[in-house]
């Protein structure tokens, strides 16, 4: 099934329709053996994946390509409700686990709906900092930026 | 994003952590915008603030480092000109995560069929 994204300057909304009761939706997000089967690029494998399920607890990361690039990043839950929605901030970090400095946090809610067994997912994700970036775009200095997402399309159009 | 080298990767890290840090500040802001209109020295860009020349010159720096502005070589007082490109590189902050996501949502589809095929599967061998 596709998925439908819409995209702002600052924020990012996914909708995608899975034929799977959200329950199950609920685990395959909440939970390493399952996360690290499917989070992240084609080709990358997840090493490392702690989770700590509750307010205010961390998800640590890692992904690994097969030329031994790595990236880490650390999400702190904000807010969890079985099964219906999962909120929490998402930081890029060092291998230590330290925010790397300048990167705004993004604030990413995912929430499941229930329709007839079935699950629709919507992931909105919102740069936390994004007064900031939003009022140089709206002053008209991303001038580049609508070739930059055309140049995006023509990527993941060739993907498809 | 992901198809860089590491050394490509920590220099566009950088960049970009500079990149914010710069426009975290809203005088730094405020100099852009004046920027957008056309050249400016660092007299006229200082003219709006009631403050001191080397305190504006601290803040053209920062821009400079950044990438977000130029700076005239040749003429004494040296215009500086707003470099819009390194403004992209902000926006494409949030493409990078909107690949990593969409990948990831495709894998999550292949996954969650997998995954009701083998409890299928495993339902099967208990009857």
């Amino acid at each position: 099934m596709s998925i439908a994204i819409e995209q702002g300057d600052t924020e990012l909304t996914f909708t995608q329709f899975l034929n799977a009761p959200r329950e199950l939706m609920f685990k395959v997000f909440s939970e390493p053996e399952h996360v690290k089967q499917w989070w992240g690029p084609q080709g990358w494998m997840m090493p490392v994946c702690t989770i700590d399920f509750r307010p205010g607890g961390t998800w640590l990361y890692c992904i690994r390509n097969a030329e031994g690039e790595e990236h880490w990043a650390k999400a702190t839950y904000r807010e969890i409700v079985f099964p219906a929605r999962i909120v929490f901030t998402d930081n890029m970090v060092d291998a230590g686990g330290s925010p790397i400095e300048g990167f705004p946090p993004r604030r990413v809610s995912v929430t499941f709906d229930g329709v007839d067994g079935k699950t629709r997912l919507k992931v909105h994700v919102q740069l936390e900092s994004a007064a900031d970036l939003k009022k140089l775009v709206d002053m008209g200095f991303v001038r580049h930026f609508p070739e930059t997402l055309q140049h995006l399309e023509q990527i993941l159009n060739s993907v498809k | 994003m992901f198809r860089q080298t590491n050394l490509e990767q920590n220099a566009s890290t950088d960049r970009l952590s500079m990149i914010f840090m710069a426009l975290a500040d809203p005088t730094r802001r405020h100099i852009l915008e004046q920027l957008s209109k056309g050249d400016a020295t660092v007299n006229e860009l200082a003219k709006p603030f009631s403050m001191s020349l080397p305190a504006v010159s601290k803040h053209l720096k920062v821009l400079e480092r950044a990438g977000l502005i130029s700076r005239g070589r040749n003429a004494q007082w040296r215009p500086c000109r707003l470099e819009a490109e390194a403004l992209k590189e902000g926006a494409d902050w949030m493409n990078q995560y909107r690949q990593l996501w969409e990948e990831s949502l495709r894998n999550l589809e292949g996954y969650i069929q997998k995954l009701q095929a083998q409890e299928r599967t495993a339902k099967g061998d208990e009857q």
